[in-house]
């Protein structure tokens, strides 16, 4: 099987802010309850958040929304900096967080521009009753360990795994092997896949807007940290259609 | 059986294998020079999980993962055609319902020689709870009780108003955001009394009146699956006209403020100029009289409306050019005194442009394949419960059940709930929680949550075909290790035991709610059509319930629909509190992330951040930034907001660019009493509500109170993601969203 490499397409002009994709990771991934006290001390965990930008002032005004993962970057700034190589890139394109290596240095953090790693500053609780509904395949991470969206691993893992056993071809866009962001986003803005396969829709969609006239962009792309997250550019016709 | 083994049943039955260890391949070569191998859970896949549908309680079809018995992740079905594979944050957090640590896991009852509300209970059995009820009502009489509920999907409604018919038909549906006067305004257009579909998905124009989708009583999922595939190529345009910048106001291509409750006079105002112009020639548009509409020219309408009089001319100029426009309108051009006449005339834009039953426009749904279960709705009856709280001050009811409806926290404090509960003699609950009104009750009938129920729903938005979806347990009851005389149940099996104990018979009397949904399945087995047809009966069940519903792409409503609108609807003049001076404000309340505040007791979604603030756990005040500059208001400062009654609640200020000087907005969901996640956050704006009645059919107008606001000089730092990141550094060719125009000249504005 030729070795996959997985990226994601976040269409702008759809998101619509819902934010449907941030509960959806924290459900699957055990991301620690987001407590007050944890706005307070600006120590707020989500994979993916979903950032806001204001854009005019009354009457003439609106927010934008873009959601903002690990890019899972090619030339990932936070993985030489780590001491303890937690922080690596697999073989399938993912930058990957191994948690039992992780010493806590926060290195990576500090070098990462998307600013999405986060430290568990403190040991995440749940009452017990909570604790039913957490995702045995994901490790809960413990105080002093960095963490980060990780495209879903454990579900790309039992997929494969799934698929060598029962002896099946993962399709693509199979709903199993989607980062649970994607299969829970109301507008469809966000689109998985293996960019290695050129019949994927990912594949196509790059194809397409990554042409000069196309909508695509990378994020900070001038850091040159070549991320395997591609925005599409939202449409906003307003400016030049009407004036009042 | 022809049950087509689509995507959604491959993840059902995907993941039967038995547990295999998987053995880090893909992991690189350089990885074994290490000391520590990666050897994390994610790797290791140990465990076998299945996947099972069900129904969420806002209705969207869902498919839960479940291993070893225990309820892990929610996603949507993809088969289910309500929300075809997405799901809302609402349908997640059902999760946290299920294993809440504040559930009620027995029957309650208040504890002898204490007070009501003092919150100290004691566990009994199911048969003792009944007993004491029934023995209550043979004294107190059942021609005295009342009984009212939230809005109640599927057969489940059915059950409850079976059970209050026999009691003297003393139902009253309650719902803080009441969608009757759409559905009145609806059935007058359309001539059905079923919610139509609106078919933004193949719409080219869409003009929306203050509906906010991605906050609503209906699928949120549905809507957002609706506006991505607007969004598509022929990319469709929307215009939304609303006083406040919701979530939907702020997806739209442009948002046109007006002055609250003003959208009836501009879609009047509209109809005005296509019919002036000769811009459309319908039936209807031939039948007006332009004399009638002649009061709403766009010259009459500018001031009192808000908006500039081309403003009007161009929207009509824009539907008059599109192939497939849409009108659609609702919740705050809903909920002013003049709601009802304000969505006649939104709805009516529809007629005049001829798009019922048509492509991209009004889509009416056909009748329930089942005759005496239609659609669900979010019609709830304000001027009932109105008249039930004096009924109780007054002593003609003594005894209330109600059904997880918090009223104490929804109702004004004005209407001095809390009192008339006082006065009852017998108040039971029927909750999964004790909320600020079942805190008061004598005895509390636990509830199963969604996931642990039976239930079937039409839905209240049905995609223009037949769909009755089912609702099965994905999980054993939580306290079913306490025995059969102690634990949560269904709510349709307790109402029909206790319907037996009290001695009220009627047809659904003696059965469990799973053999009336059997019945229900029969009925539609032996249509024999539909997304699942069997031989036997066991089959279609089995069918029905991991598929998680029937339908029947074929059954659309094909005929020419005729309106029952000849004239066009007059718009009422709109009636406010008397609250002036330069410190007075309209106030619109709205729904956030944890809907109308029955979900602020999930951890998850108080923590969620609002997507237009980004505040989390706290009620905070939105004010127009320049003004609120001029007012010396700075964010975090606490304000207080008064009603013309003087009562009043405190929130933060948060001063915003979007906001209007004239409005004050507050969402909804704070200040609720009682729960782990929910006392001490916010404060509660239903509390200063006006009860002001919409004139036509009495829902609330919850958007038409006016109120003051002051400055109290303390400043709290509001717990908000904004801020959380340090603003990257702005480069002028690499914003961070980049804005492109339909024909690609880019122009980015970050
Ligand atoms: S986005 Fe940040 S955490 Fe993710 S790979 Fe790039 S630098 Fe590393
Ligand atoms: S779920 Fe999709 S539409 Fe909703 S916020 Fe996330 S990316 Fe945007």
């Amino acid at each position: 099987m030729k070795q996959s490499k997985w990226g994601m397409v976040v269409d702008l002009d759809k998101c619509n802010g819902c934010q449907a994709c941030v509960v959806a990771c924290q459900s699957e991934n055990n991301i620690p309850l987001q407590k007050k006290s944890d706005y307070d001390e600006n120590r707020v965990i989500q994979w993916i958040r979903v950032e806001r930008y204001w854009e005019g002032s009354f009457p003439d005004v609106k927010a934008k929304f873009i959601p903002i993962m690990c890019q899972h970057c090619d030339e990932a700034p936070c993985e030489p900096v780590c001491p303890v190589y937690a922080s690596y890139h697999n073989n399938e394109g993912l930058n990957v967080q191994v948690y039992n290596r992780c010493i806590g240095t926060r290195f990576c953090a500090n070098n990462c521009p998307y600013q999405v790693r986060f430290f568990n500053f403190w040991e995440a609780e749940w009452p017990d009753s909570l604790k039913n509904q957490l995702n045995p395949d994901v490790t809960v991470r413990s105080r002093g360990i960095m963490e980060k969206c990780t495209f879903c691993v454990q579900k790309i893992r039992r997929t494969k795994r799934d698929a060598k056993v029962n002896g099946f071809e993962i399709e693509d866009g199979a709903r199993e092997i989607n980062p649970a962001c994607v299969n829970s986003c109301n507008t469809e803005a966000l689109i998985f896949g293996d960019m290695n396969n050129p019949e994927s829709k990912i594949s196509r969609i790059k194809a397409k807007e990554e042409k000069k006239d196309g909508r695509g962009y990378h994020l900070m792309e001038h850091y040159g940290t070549s991320p395997n997250v591609l925005y599409l550019k939202k449409v906003d016709n307003s400016k030049k259609s009407h004036s009042h | 059986m022809n049950i087509t083994r689509r995507e959604f049943l491959k993840l059902i039955g995907g993941g039967g294998a038995g547990a295999v260890i998987f053995s880090a391949c893909g992991v690189p070569e350089e990885e074994l020079y290490f000391q520590s191998p990666n050897k994390l859970p994610e790797d290791q896949v140990t465990g076998i999980d299945n996947w099972y549908a069900t129904l969420g309680s806002n209705g969207e079809g869902l498919a839960i993962r479940i291993m070893e018995g225990r309820a892990k992740k929610v996603e949507g079905n993809t088969d289910y055609p309500v929300n075809t594979g997405s799901h809302s944050i609402s349908s997640e957090a059902e999760l946290q319902m299920l294993y809440h640590p504040d559930r009620i896991q027995a029957p309650l009852v208040r504890k002898e020689g204490t007070n009501r509300g003092a919150e100290k209970w004691e566990e009994i059995s199911w048969t003792d709870a009944y007993k004491r009820i029934a023995s209550q009502l043979d004294r107190l009489g059942n021609s005295k009780a009342s009984i009212v509920s939230k809005p109640l999907r599927g057969r489940t409604g059915s059950v409850l108003s079976a059970f209050a018919s026999e009691m003297g038909n003393k139902e009253i549906i309650f719902t803080a955001f009441d969608d009757s006067n759409v559905l009145s305004a609806l059935q007058k257009i359309t001539g059905s009394s079923n919610m139509p579909k609106f078919d933004i998905a193949h719409s080219d124009l869409l003009l929306n009146f203050g509906m906010d989708m991605f906050n609503s009583n209906h699928s949120e999922a549905m809507f957002g699956r609706l506006y991505g595939q607007f969004r598509d190529a022929p990319r469709g345009t929307m215009y939304q006209i609303e006083s406040r910048l919701s979530l939907t106001a702020t997806n739209a291509d442009e948002w046109i403020y007006c002055k609250p409750g003003s959208q009836g006079l501009i879609a009047s105002s509209i109809a005005y100029v296509l019919i002036s112009k000769n811009m459309i020639k319908t039936d209807f548009a031939k039948k007006l009289n332009i004399q009638d509409l002649k009061q709403y020219s766009p010259k009459n309408v500018s001031t009192i409306t808000g908006m500039s009089e081309e403003k009007i001319e161009y929207l009509a100029q824009k539907l008059s050019e599109a192939k497939h426009p849409l009108i659609i309108g609702g919740d705050e051009a809903s909920a002013n005194s003049n709601g009802t006449s304000s969505v006649e005339a939104i709805y009516a834009l529809n007629v005049l442009m001829g798009n019922i039953n048509k492509e991209g426009g009004i889509i009416i749904n056909p009748d329930s394949p089942l005759d005496d279960l239609r659609g669900s709705r979010f019609e709830g009856n304000y001027k009932k419960t109105l008249d039930l709280v004096s009924n109780i001050k007054s002593g003609s009811v003594n005894s209330l059940f109600i059904n997880d409806i918090d009223l104490n926290y929804y109702l004004p404090t004005s209407l001095d709930f809390k009192s008339a509960l006082s006065k009852l003699e017998l108040i039971v609950s029927f909750n999964s929680f004790v909320d600020d009104t079942s805190k008061y009750a004598d005895i509390i009938l636990p509830l199963n949550t969604q996931f642990e129920s039976w239930g079937n729903d039409v839905p209240s938005i049905g995609p223009g075909y037949q769909v009755v979806g089912f609702q099965q347990p994905v999980v054993k009851s939580q306290f079913s290790h306490k025995g059969k005389y102690s634990g949560t149940k269904d709510l349709s099996d307790i109402i029909i035991e206790l319907s037996d104990e009290i001695g009220v018979k009627n047809k659904y009397s003696g059965k469990k709610i799973k053999d009336i949904l059997m019945e229900d399945a029969q009925v539609l087995w032996k249509l024999n059509r539909g997304s699942i047809t069997a031989a036997d009966f066991k089959s279609f069940w089995n069918g029905v319930l991991s598929r998680g519903g029937w339908w029947d792409i074929n059954s659309k409503v094909n005929n020419n629909v005729q309106s029952n609108i000849t004239n066009w609807p007059k718009v009422q003049t709109l009636k406010f509190s008397n609250v002036s001076g330069k410190d007075s404000f309209h106030l619109v309340p709205f729904r956030t992330k944890v809907g109308d505040g029955s979900f602020a007791k999930s951890p998850w979604l108080q923590g969620l951040t609002d997507p237009l603030t980004t505040i989390a756990w706290e009620t905070w005040v939105e004010i127009n930034y320049d003004l609120a500059k001029k007012m010396k208001i700075k964010e975090g400062d606490i304000i207080e907001i008064s009603n013309s009654n003087n009562e009043s609640i405190k929130a933060a200020a948060y001063p915003n660019p979007s906001v209007s000087p004239e409005v004050v907005t507050v969402p909804v969901g704070g200040g609720q009493e009682s729960g782990s996640y929910t006392k001490n956050v916010g404060s509660n704006v239903y509390s200063i509500l006006d009860v002001q009645l919409d004139d036509n059919i009495g829902t609330h107008a919850w958007a038409a109170t006016k109120v003051k606001i002051r400055n109290t000089g303390n400043n709290i730092a509001i717990p908000k993601f904004e801020g959380r990141f340090e603003e990257l550094k702005r480069d002028p060719h690499n914003h961070v969203i980049k804005i492109t125009t339909s024909d690609s000249d880019d122009s980015d504005h970050h």
